[in-house]
């Protein structure tokens, strides 16, 4: 890309919401399941079937503009956007128009040195579309997805690289994550995000004709078409060619944008107030309620741990992946003596982690940090036993006591176990009496071997130590 | 009063024959005229309205696939079939 | 021929619990008068006898087994073509869902059902109910009882007609801007659009949302008021439904006039035609007789009223008809060979000239060019029209004037569209604000029955219907 331009960027972003039911019917919202089993006269637009709004797509909406530092409207309602497209079966949507449910919000992103702020505009409620399939038999609609609640995000034309937006992107879906209000798949859909670029001479605050970068699936696909646009966009400029506004798609396999449209034959959605559902009116108590159930972020979360317990980066992030694993580290480490243990521990399997609810009761989880920081058992047992314990949540002491788990630390049973080692490995003994030390590591973890980690390192070595010297 | 009878049987997605054009469009036309007849209220009310119901997020048994698709003119795989975009596949 | 049967709802529901004659008897005497009068009136699309019978007949089994049974169970009702019966067809009146079958009922006709009342049919209706004749449906027209030379109003035409000729004991219209009263008006009988949100709408195939409401025809005030119970209540399947109480309105209805003020509108007298002005006045004076306060009052905005009531309603509609494309139901066009085109000839050809026509209005007042100037400024006269009307409700309790402006004319009289809206202009107000309405039968022009139209504060159906029973008594 040309040196001479600088990128103004602004993103839309839509976000499904992890409801249980749809925004507006009762049908389960499901991903991947037999075509058209979650829907109802309502979500397939049948003649009479009317909308109600899902109170929780309320709350998780003004929950995600509260983490993104809006202001919340009290008074909001939903608007109808009309337009013909076989995959929204009331051939309208119902979403937001001028009066969305949140506003005015920022957030702040890593930007080089330091952070950077990015304003956003708007966030409003509204509705998935169905999914259309293209097949030599013509097109397949199902309608599992209409009506699955989205948020759409809205920033200001703040970002002026792709790595910003990366970051942006990255921020953001930690946050809603993190807060359960949705999943944030981009390879599921449920986090899609639009491009809005454009260049101008460096310097120059007039904003250059854009393009909209429509349906990118990932965070890489955003950089790169990012990327490929603007460089696109600059050899046309250079060129002595213009730019006039369009809706470009993204080619996966390529990398390269193409154009969809202009944007003067964008349709005229004649936006008007859902006759079917009143305004949305809330207290400032209900919103004061749910800003007291948001989750503290967990960027500040993970400064604070490591700053507590001393932990490193990967342990800290690993305890973030999710809320329910946070709050069940924060509990558990409230009761024990030694709570980096349990962070070590509990970060040793991420990904178990990052699956919801955690199964194990944060004094169990305790009793077991316990357990291994007072070296009544080794790291190896300690893991095992956490998943033990997330199988089937229970005391781990009584299993230490059950399972027989406990440190051997019985000299003389380590004496006959040495002195079956030694007898079992005659050339390792030989060599060590011939000087060659080194080998005593080997033999130890024979007894280590032999006793599922349980000897006592320690004690063991003293056994085989007393035995050799013979 | 201008306007153009075809785009706005374009937006609404409805294919006119002249002769209907040329009825609709006066037909259109005086009630246009009969809008531009309304006066304007001097003060602003806000309709009353009673604020919207809401619904609990608990699911409830969705139709099963055939009642969904019983009168549907075309189905394959559980899908509703229509024939494929002119144009390509953009989205609106 | 069969014994006849009580005439009204109510009288039926007294014979059938002192077992004087069951309810089979009941549901095959309303066949047999469908059977003499249909040909003539096609008041239905569609006849569930079949279906109608089968439930009078789990209503004798449940008497008989000794239950005790709702008031309406055993009473045959008749269903507008608009509201979705579940395994039985819905048309609306239009060939774009000739053949549609709804996969659920409406929640109207699901208490109906539940409470015992045999569906007989479906009645005609202008398409989608946009009409008030009955002759925009793609189905052929209805014909008035009184008179089959002459209309029977519309939308709910066939409602009106089947309770009028006795095929049914009640019928359930949807009125938006005057599709239960007018029809009721012009076939003499009892027509009650009430508050918006007391009965839900879920499964009404509506046009208007902000406006339309499920009504009532009935051959009497209290079967109107003994139906609304049965109907109305709280359904967390419509946004729009409120969580009032419905039930003592058949006690109140009996409790006269005395210490009622009505305000008579002064602009519906000028409007009228002389017969039915004269009606007006002798309403006037029979509600004073009985002991209530009438005064006149002025309306000044009544006029700017319809205007904006068909922009409103034109908008919403546009965008309400919008999904119906031929892809998930109703008419194909089958030869398309692009989606595109599968939609717009779908719609082109499945929609009547009176759609397509409101549709188009509907789609030029949203446009961003006209929003402002249409439906911004449509948007504010009806809030202001309806707090001046709430004001004038705080100081009434009651509004009298005519259901429609004339009676019933002759079918086939050429009409332009613009005097076809006119005759909704009484019957708008109530519309617009939200507020109940009835039309009970007083009086004739020319021996065709004139409706006489109450307006009343919200959810106060209860003085409607009282002083609504006293024109009926005057009028008996």
């Amino acid at each position: 890309m040309s040196t001479q331009y600088e990128m103004v960027i602004g993103l839309e972003t839509h976000i499904e919401l992890r409801t249980e039911t749809k925004a507006f019917c009762s049908c389960a919202v499901t991903f991947g399941a037999e075509p058209n089993t979650h829907c109802c006269p309502v979500c397939t637009g049948m003649p009479g079937a009317i909308p109600v709004l899902n109170e929780r797509a309320v709350e998780y909406a003004i929950k995600a503009g509260l983490l993104l530092h809006c202001r919340v409207s009290l008074w909001s309602r939903m608007d109808r956007k009309n337009y013909y497209y076989p995959d929204l079966p009331k051939a309208y949507q119902i979403s937001q128009y001028d009066h969305p449910i949140c506003t005015d919000g920022w957030l702040d992103i890593p930007s080089g040195e330091g952070m950077k702020r990015i304003r956003i505009e708007r966030l409003h409620l509204e509705e998935d579309a169905g999914k259309l399939t293209h097949t030599e038999h013509g097109t397949l609609l199902d309608c599992n997805r209409c009506g699955v609640p989205l948020i759409e995000i809205v920033t200001k034309p703040d970002f002026r690289s792709a790595d910003e937006v990366t970051a942006y992107l990255q921020e953001l879906r930690e946050r809603i994550r993190f807060a359960g209000l949705s999943d944030c798949k981009m390879n599921e859909g449920s986090l899609r995000c639009d491009v809005n670029l454009s260049l101008r001479p460096a310097g120059s605050d007039r904003l250059g004709e854009r393009a909209e970068l429509k349906n990118l699936n990932s965070f890489q696909f955003a950089a790169r078409a990012i990327a490929f646009e603007a460089g696109r966009q600059a050899a046309v400029l250079d060129a002595g060619g213009t730019l006039f506004a369009e809706t470009r798609g993204f080619d996966e396999r390529t990398g390269e944008t193409f154009s969809m449209r202009p944007k003067e034959t964008q349709e005229d959605y004649r936006f008007f107030p859902e006759p079917d559902l009143p305004p949305i009116v809330l207290t400032e108590e209900t919103v004061a309620r749910w800003e007291s159930e948001l989750p503290e972020p967990p960027a500040s979360r993970r400064a604070r741990y490591r700053e507590a317990f001393g932990l490193n980066r990967e342990t800290a992030e690993a305890l973030t992946v999710s809320r329910e694993a946070a709050d069940a580290f924060e509990e558990a480490a409230g009761l024990t003596r030694y709570p980096r243990q349990l962070a070590t521990l509990l970060a040793s399997d991420p990904a178990r982690l990052s699956q919801g609810a955690i199964p194990v009761s944060a004094a169990h989880l305790a009793a077991l940090a316990d357990l291994a920081g007072e070296k009544t058992i080794g790291s190896g047992t300690a893991r095992e036993l956490l998943s033990l314990l997330w199988r089937e949540d229970q005391d781990p002491r009584e299993a230490v006591v059950r399972l027989g788990l406990g440190k051997l630390s019985d000299p003389a049973a380590l004496r006959a176990l040495a002195r079956e080692v030694i007898a079992g490995n005659p050339r390792m003994a030989e060599e060590y009496r011939a000087g060659k030390t080194a080998v005593l590591q080997a033999l130890i973890g024979q007894m280590m071997r032999r006793t599922q980690g349980r000897a006592d390192p320690g004690l063991s070595r003293e056994a085989l130590l007393s035995l050799l010297s013979i | 009063m201008e306007f153009s009878i075809t785009e706005i049987a374009q937006l609404a997605n409805l294919r006119l024959t002249k002769e209907e054009e040329a009825a609709l469009a006066v037909d259109l036309e005086s009630f246009l005229s009969l809008a531009a007849q309304m006066r304007e209220p001097e003060e602003a009310a806000r309709r009353a309205e009673l604020p919207s119901v809401l619904r609990q997020d608990r699911e409830q048994s969705s139709l099963p696939q055939e009642e969904a698709l019983q009168n549907a003119p075309e189905t394959r795989d559980g899908c509703f079939v229509l024939p494929r975009a002119i144009g390509g596949e953009s989205h609106a | 021929m069969r014994e006849p049967i009580p005439d009204s709802a109510l009288a039926l529901s007294r014979a059938l619990s002192r077992r004087e004659l069951s309810a089979r008897e009941a549901a095959l005497a309303c066949l047999s008068r469908m059977e003499a009068r249909e040909d003539e009136l096609h008041a239905f699309l569609t006849v569930t006898r079949e279906e109608a019978l089968a439930a009078a007949d789990r209503v004798d089994s449940r008497r008989a087994a000794g239950e005790e049974l709702p008031p309406l169970a055993g009473v045959p009702m008749a269903v507008k073509d608009n509201l979705c019966t579940r395994g039985v067809r819905t048309t609306c009146g239009s060939r774009m869902l000739e053949h549609f079958v709804s996969p659920y009922d409406a929640t109207a006709v699901a208490r109906l059902r539940e409470a015992g009342c045999p569906l007989l049919g479906k009645t005609n209706l202008d398409e989608f109910a946009m009409g008030c004749d009955t002759g925009a449906s793609a189905f052929g027209p209805t014909a008035n009882p009184v008179d089959p030379a002459r209309v029977p109003g519309g939308s709910s035409g066939g409602s009106a007609a089947a309770v009028a000729a006795r095929e049914a004991l009640f019928a359930l219209g949807s009125d938006t801007g005057g599709s239960v009263r007018q029809p009721a008006a012009l076939c003499g009988v009892v027509g009650l659009r009430p508050t918006y949100g007391r009965i839900s709408r879920y499964g009404l195939t509506g046009f208007a949302p902000s406006f339309d409401q499920i009504g009532l025809l009935t051959r009497t005030v209290e079967d109107c008021a003994a139906v609304l119970e049965a109907v109305a209540g709280f359904d967390p399947r419509d946004a729009t439904s409120a969580r009032v109480f419905s039930e003592g309105v058949l006690r109140a209805v009996g409790e006269g006039v005395r210490g009622l003020t009505i305000a008579l509108v002064r602009e519906s007298e000028e409007e009228a035609s002389p017969g039915v002005r004269r009606e007006l006045l002798r309403a006037v004076r029979c509600l004073e007789s009985r002991g209530a306060r009438v005064d006149e009052l002025s309306l000044p905005f009544l006029r700017d009223m319809l205007p904006a009531y068909h922009i409103l309603a034109a908008a919403e509609a546009s965008s309400n008809l919008a999904r119906f494309d031929g892809v998930r139901y109703g008419f194909r066009a089958p030869e398309a060979v692009s989606w595109q085109e599968l939609i717009r000839e779908s719609r082109s050809r499945g929609f009547g000239p009176e759609v397509k026509r409101r549709i188009l209005l509907g789609t030029l007042a949203l446009t961003k060019e006209r929003y402002d100037a249409c439906y911004g400024r449509a948007s504010r006269i009806r809030a202001a029209t309806g707090a001046a009307l709430r004001e004038a409700l705080a100081r009434f309790d009651l509004l009298l004037l005519p259901a429609s402006p004339e009676t019933a004319w002759r079918r086939g009289e050429k009409r332009s569209p613009v005097a076809l809206y006119r005759s909704d202009l009484f019957a708008v107000p109530a519309s617009m604000a939200g507020l109940p309405a009835v039309s009970v039968p007083f009086g004739a022009e020319q021996g065709l029955p004139v409706g006489m139209q109450l307006v009343g504060r919200a959810f106060e159906e209860a003085a409607l219907l009282r002083a609504a029973r006293a024109l009926e008594e005057e009028n008996a």
